[in-house]
């Protein structure tokens, strides 16, 4: 294993909680003073990213319509390719909002299967809990893959192999990937919106830590947090490239998350071909600054665009959302001035 | 209802060309899949794919990343002792190398009631100790202690079993890791509660034992999901508990389990209900 070119971030016990975000911050700081740990070449910044936010008051729309319009709004062609949907699923607790609710997952479902996608796979690999057949069961996403004739991978248990990682803000080099993933011919990125204690937000960037396999790297994928949470978001999805992201705000968590805090009502799904551009959104909707978040900061030189002037927002405008989650202490001063 | 023989064929079917077993049928092997199918299916299959199993510095491989998982060493110790088998590196250097490895210490923390400075047992190299792995490591040094040719080291035993009673859920029961974070209470689950009670079948007597014994009883019946289940029963059975009502529901959960074709938890499902050994590999 290589060894570590930053301290050990361990989540959550070794550091207080100001002094463990202000730490996440340092490797991507150090990136910006020396030469950026990718080449410029593999990247370009879209000139304009597109980002749909879509009205769903409740779980009681058709996703299915509704994600539908999104995809043929967006441009977004699947025709004959292998989809690959990650949601994230995380833990479950009645009444809470800390998984992609499955109605969603079932209407990407149906609107991939109706624009013809070859092969459609749920996929996730949870970093807390490791028993999905649990995950699936209770949150009756399990009902709803039989209706579609849908299959789950578990990518904690999935045949990986090394790939060199696209950019590498965290010194690994490479990572075992899951095959189904390195496979997939669309990766489509489909988390819940959740305000989180150590990365201030996680939606359609974070979520990728799901794809990092358990069984090689134990749990909760401890290995990520040790090389920097905001490092191993940026080297994940540099190396991935989602295709899409389609984000749960619906009920969406504030507060303590990503499984403590509590469910608040957003009121949307936000899809965007940019998953950082989403993700920027996402975080101006809940009242945050993406400029000041690290890892959205770094994103926003070579993956994806976080600058308004750069984002078309179609559907609904963004006021209509606008609100301010309570976050912990630390991201408190990471807040939007509205 | 599910007839256990199918059970059998299944995990038979998902058997690979290398003799091995991977999480679903089709996969590469891995370890903790074929302990537990050669836990379910009992030894009489050839070849004997523990025996010959790839490791290095004594400590098993997982088959397509070349790493060692700790927690799955374990489990492998477990499942030679259970089906008399002897790995070719040596079943002494196995357990040698098991207890050589500890988890990552980290110094007092501010944001959690724990105490860091215990090195029990990480799942994978370099991080933090864990309740999984530690639970399946103290498991199989306590049956290796019991063997007259093993060398167990009593202070990782003891060093363990403070990691578990110190991460031991305000009510009883285990999360994964921490039992607090950030001021907050955290969740016990069923099965790390299974696991950990299994490697303290022998410290009944601890009051933390205790109510992780009654947090299992209560809440185990609400699972659907095999390997939950498959586990709360074996525990609960260690601890000479009516395991009746578990049976069923693990029953009438058999179906899911073999639609989404998990070999771990099928061969998890059908060790726990088909008693062939009546649970003697996860006994104390």
């Amino acid at each position: 294993m290589p060894r570590l070119p930053f301290r050990y971030h361990a989540p959550g016990v070794r550091l207080s909680r100001r002094d463990f975000v202000a730490a996440l911050a340092l490797p991507v700081v150090a990136a910006g003073c020396n030469r950026r740990p990718y080449r410029g070449r593999d990247f370009s910044l879209p000139r304009r990213s597109v980002v749909e936010l879509l009205p769903a008051s409740s779980y009681d729309v058709d996703f299915g319509d509704l994600i539908g319009r999104g995809l043929r709004d967006l441009g977004v062609t699947v025709a004959g390719r292998r989809v690959l949907l990650k949601p994230n699923m995380v833990e479950y607790e009645p009444g809470t909002a800390i998984n992609t609710n499955p109605l969603v997952i079932a209407g990407a479902i149906a609107a991939f299967q109706r624009a013809g996608a070859a092969e459609i796979v749920v996929a996730e690999g949870p970093g807390h809990r490791r028993d999905t057949e649990y995950l699936l069961t209770r949150t009756g996403l399990y009902d709803h893959l039989c209706d579609h004739r849908v299959r789950f991978v578990d990518l904690n248990e999935d045949d990986v192999e090394y790939v060199p990682l696209k950019s590498n803000f965290t010194g690994l080099g490479q990572l075992a990937l899951p095959v189904t993933v390195l496979r997939s011919d669309f990766v489509v990125s489909m988390p819940k919106l959740k305000t989180h204690h150590w990365a201030g937000m996680t939606a359609a960037m974070k979520n990728f830590f799901g794809t990092v396999p358990g069984a090689v790297y134990g749990w909760p994928k401890n290995v990520l947090h040790m090389h920097g949470i905001e490092n191993s978001i940026l080297d994940l999805n540099a190396t991935i490239r989602p295709q899409l992201a389609i984000v749960d705000a619906v009920t969406a968590m504030e507060g303590d998350g990503p499984i403590m805090g509590r469910p608040r009502h957003a009121g949307f799904i936000a899809m965007s071909q940019d998953v950082v551009a989403a993700d920027a959104t996402c975080c101006r909707v809940i009242g945050l600054d993406p400029e000041r978040l690290p890892y959205l900061a770094e994103a926003g030189r070579f993956l994806g665009n976080i600058d308004p002037a750069r984002i078309e927002q179609r559907g609904e405008r963004l006021d209509r959302y606008a609100a301010e989650f309570d976050v912990v202490d630390a991201f408190k001063p990471y807040r939007l001035t509205r | 209802m599910v007839d256990l023989a199918l059970l059998g064929e299944f995990l038979l079917r998902a058997r690979n060309a290398d003799g091995g077993w991977g999480y679903q049928p089709g996969k590469a092997s891995r370890l903790e899949p074929t302990c537990w199918t050669s836990l379910a299916l009992g030894n009489t299959l050839e070849p004997r794919v523990l025996e010959q199993w790839p490791c290095a510095g004594g400590l098993l491989l997982e088959r397509d990343s070349g790493t060692p998982n700790y927690a799955f060493h374990a489990q492998a110790l477990i499942a030679l002792r259970a089906l008399n088998l002897e790995h070719t590196a040596g079943n002494r250097t196995l357990l040698g190398a098991l207890q050589r490895v500890k988890g990552t210490p980290l110094p007092p923390s501010t944001i959690n009631r724990q105490d860091n400075s215990l090195q029990a047992w990480s799942w994978i190299d370099g991080t933090f100790s864990w309740v999984e792995p530690t639970a399946w490591s103290l498991l199989a040094l306590k049956q290796w202690a019991a063997s007259r040719d093993a060398v167990t080291e009593r202070t990782r035993i003891v060093v363990a079993e403070q990691m578990l009673i110190d991460r031991c859920c305000a009510k009883g029961g285990w999360n994964y890791g921490n039992a607090n974070m950030l001021g907050q209470e955290l969740k016990p689950f069923v099965p790390t509660t299974a696991i950990a009670l299994l490697s303290l079948q022998d410290r009944e007597s601890l009051p933390e034992v205790g109510r992780s014994v009654a947090f299992l009883e209560r809440e185990a019946t609400s699972e659907r999901s095999g390997t939950a289940l498959a586990l709360a029963l074996m525990a609960l059975r260690a601890y000479g508990r009516s395991t009746d009502a578990l049976r069923q529901i693990l029953l009438a959960q058999l179906p899911t389990t073999l639609n989404l074709g998990k070999v771990t938890s099928v061969a998890m499902s059908l060790y726990a209900l088909g008693e062939r050994d009546r649970h003697a590999a996860v006994a104390l």
